[in-house]
């Protein structure tokens, strides 16, 4: 059967398009891009672009996730042909990033956002006014597109340091002859598939995996067109119904019943029958239903003289309880049809009370059933697989793990949807740095004599030499550029000297022009300070 | 047809397939015969004999007690059975009749 949830692969892993975004936006937000403008070097044009990132959006596409970066209070600082800066400058700049799926010689699969690749395509968008400002300036200097200057800065700062990891991690088995594992995640077979948001769905990046060598070949990418996470969730697991029959159902009732799987009755393994103590069920059907999975199976059991068939169906439903807690819950479907055959004057023999019939061969027959298959050890059996299936996963994102919060079964697969909670965003505080340089330096005479009776270098008839020498004072220029970051609003600067104010100079630069003795080359920048205007102190610490 | 009278074990055994068809026809009729197996031969058509149930009594002392009220209630539909019934056999292959 197609399964449009997990593509006739076994599993399928999903995170959501908004998980991604948590995800991006956990890298991006409140981080400050400082990019030099290389595009305009050649035009004479020097400068550094200065984005500080207010957030990140994901959407999922067929081929690619289009990761969009806020930017505000961003802005260009040109020190050539002139020292200048364009802000503030606010908008968005949108990277479509390929996604794939690599495979490391060790067998660890590992799925990428590839925004390091050298052809990332950008769109920038600057809102109004800085993009006037944006334009007009650069347009001054002979720049006839500054977005697309801004954009190949972008490109560039985010090729330098790519963010590119998803939590989608899997591993081969070391044999190459073994079946994979669901904990922990081991894949004979793994391919990757994005699902846009469609239908009041969201996106999707999934992986996609076959673990049971007998599965191999089956899987179909293509097939895989329907996501399981709903929008209240951030991922899922999906167990196809093969995947589920074979990885956890059999395994559970091999284990139930004390016998590998491959002894098992159908429609698990090949044996007419599977014996506990006086029951002996002959089959067994799994059918994975709209909310449930259905079993339907026969068993026979009796005594001396009497024999009982056994039809009955079994119900198996899923609910998440407690809160990260996947159980499975086994439970007959309506009253098992139970047909006794018996010796008429036999059973007469027996202990049995004359009429009662029912009480003495059917009920304990049923209760045998329940017993063994309805009772909780496959439950539990199936419970714990599911449990550990999903702990395997290992989708750790923030402060926590994914965990189980609502389970569902439908034909196509068992979704085991998860909660993860996402990073809360943490804005780096405004900040005003103060960079300094040394932009001129000159030696003044100050005076001059000689020194006599020096006694370290003799002259050549062995007395004290006398030595003449000048004195100097360096004159140093030091220009201090105050530089902001996050401060939001335009700020005005005043500049002091120890509290005592040396200019109105209303810029975020500032020279002095410093005497230094030539021993003493300890006068630092950090005597000076600057502050804002009130209205541009907000938020700083 | 008449149903041939059963006088003796050896009657009964002669007429199993008989009863059994007979017990497969009649709705519960299993549960009925297990029930009261002499009012149900009696009430679909066979002659019992007083004497051959005295005999079978004498073979099994649980069948002087048959459960009336059972019967009445599975004939007049108040009874919900847990599954179905078949009786195979009258098993009486081996027993022999004390008085042959």
């Amino acid at each position: 059967m197609t399964s449009p949830l997990t593509g006739d692969f076994d599993l399928c892993v999903e995170l959501t398009d908004s998980t991604i975004a948590a995800f991006v936006n956990a890298h991006f937000e409140g981080e400050e891009i400082s990019q030099p403008l290389d595009q305009l070097v050649g035009d004479g044009i020097a400068g550094r672009l200065v984005l500080e990132l207010s957030g990140a959006t994901a959407e999922i596409g067929n081929t690619h996730v289009s990761i969009t970066l806020q930017f505000a209070d961003s802005g260009l600082d040109l020190t050539l042909p002139r020292s200048m800066h364009i802000g503030p400058l606010g908008g968005t700049a949108m990277f479509v990033a390929p996604v794939t799926m690599s495979t490391d010689p060790d067998g660890l699969r590992e799925v990428r956002i590839n925004l390091g690749t050298p052809n990332l395509q950008v769109s920038v968008h600057v809102d109004q006014p800085g993009l006037g400002q944006l334009q007009s300036q650069l347009a001054a200097e002979g720049v006839v597109d500054p977005v697309a200057v801004v954009a190949d800065a972008l490109r560039s700062a985010i090729a330098a340091e790519p963010f590119n990891l998803l939590p989608l991690f899997s591993r081969s088995p070391a044999d190459s002859h073994a079946d994979g594992s669901l904990q922990p995640l081991m894949l004979i077979e793994g391919d990757l598939k994005l699902v846009p948001a469609a239908g009041g769905r969201p996106g999707a990046v999934c992986l996609l995996g076959t673990l049971l060598r007998s599965h191999a070949g089956q899987g179909a990418v293509a097939h895989k067109a329907l996501v399981g996470t709903d929008a209240q969730h951030q991922g899922s697991f999906i167990l196809s119904a093969d995947g589920f029959h074979d990885l956890l159902h059999c395994p559970a009732l091999g284990h139930r019943f004390s016998v590998p799987i491959s002894q098992l009755c159908k429609d698990c393994g090949r044996a007419d029958s599977v014996r506990s103590g006086d029951l002996t069920i002959t089959r067994l059907v799994f059918a994975m239903q709209e909310q449930r999975i259905h079993l339907s199976g026969t068993a026979t059991t009796g005594g001396t003289s009497w024999s009982a068939d056994i039809t009955f169906a079994i119900n198996e439903t899923f609910t998440v309880q407690p809160p990260g807690s996947v159980q499975a819950r086994v439970a007959l479907d309506g009253q098992p049809s139970v047909s006794v055959s018996l010796d008429w004057w036999v059973s007469l023999l027996s202990a049995f009370t004359l009429g009662a019939v029912d009480l003495e061969f059917i009920e304990p027959a049923i209760e045998k059933l329940v017993d063994t298959i309805v009772a909780g050890a496959i439950s539990n059996e199936i419970s714990n697989g599911l449990q550990q299936a999903f702990s395997g996963l290992n989708v750790t994102l923030g402060p926590g793990s994914m965990q189980p919060s609502a389970v569902a079964v439908h034909p196509a697969g068992l979704v085991v949807q998860g909660t993860l909670a996402l990073p809360a965003p943490q804005p780096l505080p405004a900040v005003l740095e103060l960079l300094s340089s040394v932009v001129a330096e000159s030696d003044i005479r100050v005076g001059s004599g000689t020194q006599a009776g020096l006694t370290c270098v003799k002259t050549a008839d062995g007395k004290p030499k006398s030595y003449p020498y000048t004195d100097y004072s360096v004159r140093r220029t030091v220009s201090v550029v105050a530089q902001g970051h996050r401060l939001g609003l335009p700020a005005t600067y005043r500049w002091d000297i120890q509290g005592a104010s040396v200019t109105a100079h209303q810029s975020t630069t500032f020279a002095i022009i410093m005497p230094l003795a030539t021993t003493s080359d300890d006068a630092r920048v950090s005597e000076l300070s600057t502050s804002t205007p009130s209205s541009a102190r907000m938020g700083l610490p | 047809m008449a149903k041939p009278p059963l006088r003796t074990i050896s009657d009964f055994k002669t007429a199993e397939i008989e009863v059994l068809e007979t017990i497969r026809a009649v709705p519960n009729g299993e549960r009925l015969f297990l029930a009261d197996p002499f009012r149900f031969l009696r009430e679909h058509g066979f002659t019992v004999d007083a004497t051959f149930v005295d005999r079978l009594t004498k073979l099994q002392p649980k069948l002087a007690s048959p459960n009336t009220d059972l019967y009445d209630r599975i004939q007049r539909g108040d009874f919900k059975p847990l599954g179905t019934l078949h009786i195979v056999s009258l098993g009486l292959t081996g027993v022999q009749d004390p008085t042959s």
